[in-house]
């Protein structure tokens, strides 16, 4: 009865108004206004280098090594450093080394919720996410540091593969590998890996590599052309798409000389099963080309890593990298991830969770904090999504005439107006955390300018004039706008993670913004979101939808495949005419190797996309990334995710600390020891 | 013999029980949207980057591998059938290890802090009833009081908050997220008497609010059984007969009101790991606590079903002993047992 009441109340109050809204209508609710800049939480500016300015290909006469190293070289179980050493090793520029060359010894402490399922990634199994997986599948081309190159160098950078060639169609990329790096137990790391990463397991469809088959084109053919050397070959021509699909994590090679025994095309014993579980997690060292190579795993509760002695890293005094001698990983939750750093038992989190906000700022005020957190650009936002499909999932005849609506951009404008985004962000955390979103790239991703987002922002009247105009009155009278003609009560269903607590907060508020306009919201909290939008099975859906770099997961963002966005996911779907204007630009992106023309078409899909609401911005914010400050050469300014997570973004090869601030390590004096 | 009859009854009466737990375990988490392979398909999505259309691919075949496409039905059942021939939960789809195993390694800390709990919330509990009863409105007994009724009503997460706030955020205690330093946290075989302490030091926010919570529920009672004895008659008696006050309470009082509270220890159990599992979930001790909430977010069932399924049933041995107790102590109740047969 209430509701009726404040229903009607809003209506009446509401077409009073009209007159008067529609005036400011002309000038916020259709008129293409810009979002408005944001303000940047930490003041700081990133100094943006070139793509070689981070790290060279460069040998030297003499290499030095951990004390840890050189005492199992003394001991006779190891070969001179000089031997261990590739031909050429990687070598980190001193210039972008914020603290300059570290000093060897200590742990690294990370802290994680994911388990380890085992060490076979050529098969899909994942070591536990939060750092493991990245530091153990060095891959061909890497994506982390890119945050720190200037946009238009901004192209995958080499890793294990130290240079390559395009061949003058496209049709063949000619890739060369560092020559002479080691696997941790002194096995030559060659082609023979790729032969084995690329025929047995990404071609294998009884194997579930991270790469899937086609995922390169179609018909792609490897063709090794010597030790060091070997090209793929496309049906048609391609562009650096594919070096991004070669960093991690499809770009990971595994150890040929330990997996092959192993896999069923070269073992009449073996199974996919049991090949899939060759390297099971309780069944250490492993061989990796990482950094670390894993010694202790004490199940659900410790995984310890010591250093690799055959790393193939080195800084410009010729010390070989990493570091430090061990890095350990705490098996506990998510959660307990940015806890354990803000109390100082973890070194490193990466916090995106905005309730955390104010507390981590009051921890960088107190000079005894063992933490500091830095705050970066505003690049995690949250989305309301409309189903825009005319009939995927659609059980009634008001939902299909619903799913008319939502495809009609002047309903998604006025949808766009009712929302409040100030007090969004203040319900979500109390501070200067959020900023408007208008959909689209974030306001920290390199692809975004202000100018290029049109931004409906708040205002109620001028949404429920646009509401009138739609013909959607109250005309039954109960306060709740009825579809035209008098049809049904405007009742819709806003689906949300019911764990994630930033979704349940903006869908609880949305609820009166809505009731503003006419519109009873009735919300849908699950815990699998997924099931819902599997089937199209849904209305609307608040989540943290957000797009940061144009070359990336494009598929996701726009419909350029059969399954995405979340309302193409019948196969294809119906698309409105902007969103055929988006694919078009989309394949303009992924069939260019002309970074500029990356940047001008994100430009124009970032117009075309807001100008027409595809998505209803909410709220955008920063991540912040909790160190510990006796951690040393953390880049200032890296982004907790852009290109790849920040425990790739920030070179965990170079960090350090201070003899003098270093935590004992767990298992001191000892390596990986094979048999 | 009357008891034997009830002991047999009552047992045989635990095992559709027991059944029935397991079906309804099983169900409800399948009832759910969605599967492991749905959240599989979003971690990694998530934290590895890859394409949803990519993932997608990956999820299905996962799906077919661990047989989730099967019928629910067929799946209980195979998990039903392995643990009653074999006694085998089945494997973790996470850890990918047995759910014995994963069960094992959590199961037996979580009763060694709810035994702790236990012993420390009866001892004080007790010791506290008998002590405000005999103080009845006196500064003691209104100070018992009122911490009892916040142990009542402040739920324990909540407590767990407040401690995990001061002890991990604002202390920077390194005693902390885990159950030992990192000292004894490799070291295996017998613990020392430095382990135990360190142990204590990182599990200590459990036993607190668990014995709190528990040492109120048991004050209350034996406060109101002790003060409803002292009023009885053979009291009064033995106060005329001259006995001292002393060994009034403690020889006549205190053994006729712990009667009532000896019964209802097998209902406690439950409370008690309760309890517990909510402190750890907080804390991230590693107990069964966070193993349910891991195992029930990402529907890893096996894991989850087991856990329920065990817990469930130290609830039902808990009311057994306790109800073997009762009819040990109380004819009447076997006897209702033995006439009903």
């Amino acid at each position: 009865m209430g509701i009726e009441t404040k229903f009607k109340f809003k209506s009446k109050a509401a077409s009073l108004l009209v007159g008067v809204s529609m005036l400011a209508m002309s000038s916020t609710a259709s008129g293409l206004e810009t979002l408005p800049e944001d303000k940047s939480m930490s003041g700081m500016k990133i100094e943006l280098v070139g793509r070689d300015d981070l790290w060279t290909y460069k040998s030297c006469d003499n290499y030095n090594e951990s004390p840890l190293t050189k005492s199992y070289v003394d001991a006779g179980k190891l070969p001179p450093v000089n031997e261990r050493m590739p031909k050429e090793p990687w070598m980190a520029k001193t210039d972008q080394m914020v603290d300059g060359i570290g000093e060897y010894g200590g742990t690294f402490r990370h802290v994680i919720g994911g388990r380890p399922e085992g060490f076979n990634w050529l098969a899909g199994q994942s070591q536990g996410w939060g750092g493991i997986n990245i530091q153990l599948m060095e891959s061909l081309t890497r994506l982390g540091p890119l945050w720190q190159i200037k946009p238009d160098e901004a192209n995958p950078l080499p890793n294990l593969a130290k240079d390559w060639e395009w061949s003058s169609d496209r049709k063949s990329l000619t890739m060369n590998l560092i020559e002479g790096a080691r696997w941790s137990d002194g096995d030559i790391f060659d082609t023979e890996d790729i032969d084995f990463w690329w025929n047995d397991n990404v071609q294998d469809a009884n194997v579930a590599s991270r790469l899937p088959k086609d995922a390169l084109g179609a018909g792609t053919t490897l063709e090794i052309l010597g030790p060091y050397s070997f090209k793929f070959n496309f049906d048609e021509p391609k562009g650096n798409a594919v070096l991004a699909q070669l960093a991690y994590m499809g770009g990971a090679p595994g150890p040929s000389h330990v997996m092959k025994p192993l896999h069923p095309a070269h073992n009449s014993d073996a199974t996919y099963e049991s090949y899939a579980n060759g390297m099971p997690a309780s069944v250490l060292p492993i061989v990796t080309l990482g950094a670390y190579v894993p010694v202790v795993h004490k199940v659900d509760e410790l995984m310890v890593m010591k250093r690799n002695p055959y790393y193939w890293k080195v800084d410009e005094e010729c010390n070989q990298l990493p570091y430090y001698n061990e890095t350990i990983y705490k098996l506990t939750s998510w959660d307990d991830r940015t806890t354990q750093a803000l109390a100082g038992t973890g070194d490193f989190s990466n916090m995106e969770n905005p309730g955390n906000y104010v507390e981590a700022l009051k921890q960088n005020k107190d000079p005894n904090s063992p933490v500091k957190s830095v705050f970066g650009t505003r690049l995690i936002a949250w989305d309301l999504m409309m189903n825009l499909s005319s009939d995927f999932g659609v059980s009634s005849d008001y939902e299909r005439e619903l799913r008319q609506l939502f495809r009609n951009v002047e309903f998604r404008k006025a949808i766009s107006h009712a929302m409040d985004r100030d007090t969004m962000g203040q319900s979500v955390a109390r501070g200067p955390f959020f900023h408007p979103h208008a959909g689209g790239f974030v306001a920290g991703s390199p692809f975004h300018n202000f100018e290029d987002s049109i931004y409906y922002g708040y205002n109620a009247s001028g949404a429920n004039s646009i509401l009138d105009g739609l013909g959607l009155k109250d005309s039954d009278g109960n306060g709740i706008r009825n579809l035209p003609n008098g049809g049904a009560d405007l009742v819709i269903d806003i689906l949300h993670s019911s764990t994630r607590s930033t979704d349940i907060k903006l869908a609880d508020a949305a609820v009166s913004m809505f009731e503003a306009i006419g519109i009873k919201p009735v919300l849908k909290p699950s815990d699998n979101t997924d099931a819902f939008t599997d089937n199209g099975n849904w209305s609307m859906f608040i989540a943290r939808e957000h797009w940061v770099v144009a070359t990336k997961n494009i598929g996701d963002r726009l419909p350029t495949t059969t399954q995405n966005p979340a309302w193409h996911r019948d196969n294809g779907g119906d698309l409105l005419p902007f969103e055929e204007t988006l694919v078009e630009k989309a394949k303009g992106i992924l069939a260019t190797n002309d970074l500029s023309e990356v940047a001008s078409l994100a430009r124009d899909i970032q117009r075309v996309r807001t100008e027409n609401v595809y998505t209803v911005g909410l709220i955008q914010a920063p991540a912040a990334l909790l160190i510990n400050k006796r951690i040393k050469n953390n880049h200032p300014g890296a982004p907790v995710y852009m290109y790849e997570w920040a425990e790739d973004g920030v070179m965990r090869e170079r960090l350090y600390t201070p003899k003098a601030d270093q935590l004992d390590e767990f298992l001191p004096g000892v390596l990986a020891e094979y048999k | 013999m009357g008891f034997l009859v009830f002991f047999i009854k009552r047992a045989l009466a635990t095992i559709p029980l027991l059944f029935a737990i397991t079906v309804v375990a099983f169900t409800l988490l399948q009832a759910m949207p969605g599967d492991y392979a749905d959240q599989w398909k979003n971690q990694t999505m998530m934290l590895g980057g890859i394409s949803e259309e990519e993932a997608q691919i990956q999820a299905d075949e996962l799906r077919v591998k661990l047989g989730l496409d099967k019928p629910v039905y067929i799946q209980y059942f195979n998990w039903v059938k392995d643990l009653t021939l074999y006694w085998d939960l089945g494997e973790s789809f996470i850890q990918k290890r047995s759910v014995n195993e994963v069960v094992g390694d959590r199961i037996p800390r979580t009763l060694l802090l709810a035994f702790i709990c236990y012993f420390n919330a009866v001892t004080i509990g007790i010791l506290a009833g008998v002590y405000a009863a005999t103080h009845q409105y006196q500064i003691g007994d209104q100070v018992a009081t009122v911490l009892t009724f916040l142990a009542f009503s402040i739920p324990k997460f909540i407590i767990a908050i407040f401690i995990l706030y001061f002890w991990a955020i604002k202390f920077h205690s390194p005693y902390y997220g885990s159950l030992f330093s990192q000292e004894y946290v490799l070291q295996e075989g017998w613990w020392s008497l430095a382990k135990t302490w360190d142990f204590f030091l990182h599990t200590w926010p459990i036993i607190a609010v668990g014995s709190f919570v528990g040492a109120g529920y048991q004050m209350r009672m034996m406060r109101g059984n002790l003060l409803d004895v002292l009023k009885m008659q053979f009291i009064e008696t033995a106060r005329a007969k001259g006995l001292k006050e002393s060994k009034i309470i403690w020889k006549h009082g205190v053994p006729n009101a712990l009667h009532p509270i000896i019964m209802n220890q097998g209902r406690s159990v439950g409370y008690l790991i309760e309890g517990e599992i909510e402190v750890a979930i907080v804390l991230a001790i590693p107990t069964v606590g966070p193993l349910i909430l891991s195992s029930v977010s990402s529907m890893d069932i096996y894991v989850a079903s087991s856990i329920f399924m065990i817990l469930s049933l130290i609830l039902v041995i808990g009311n057994f002993v306790a109800d073997c107790i009762l009819a040990l102590l109380d004819p009447r109740i076997r006897d209702m047992a033995g006439g009903a047969a």
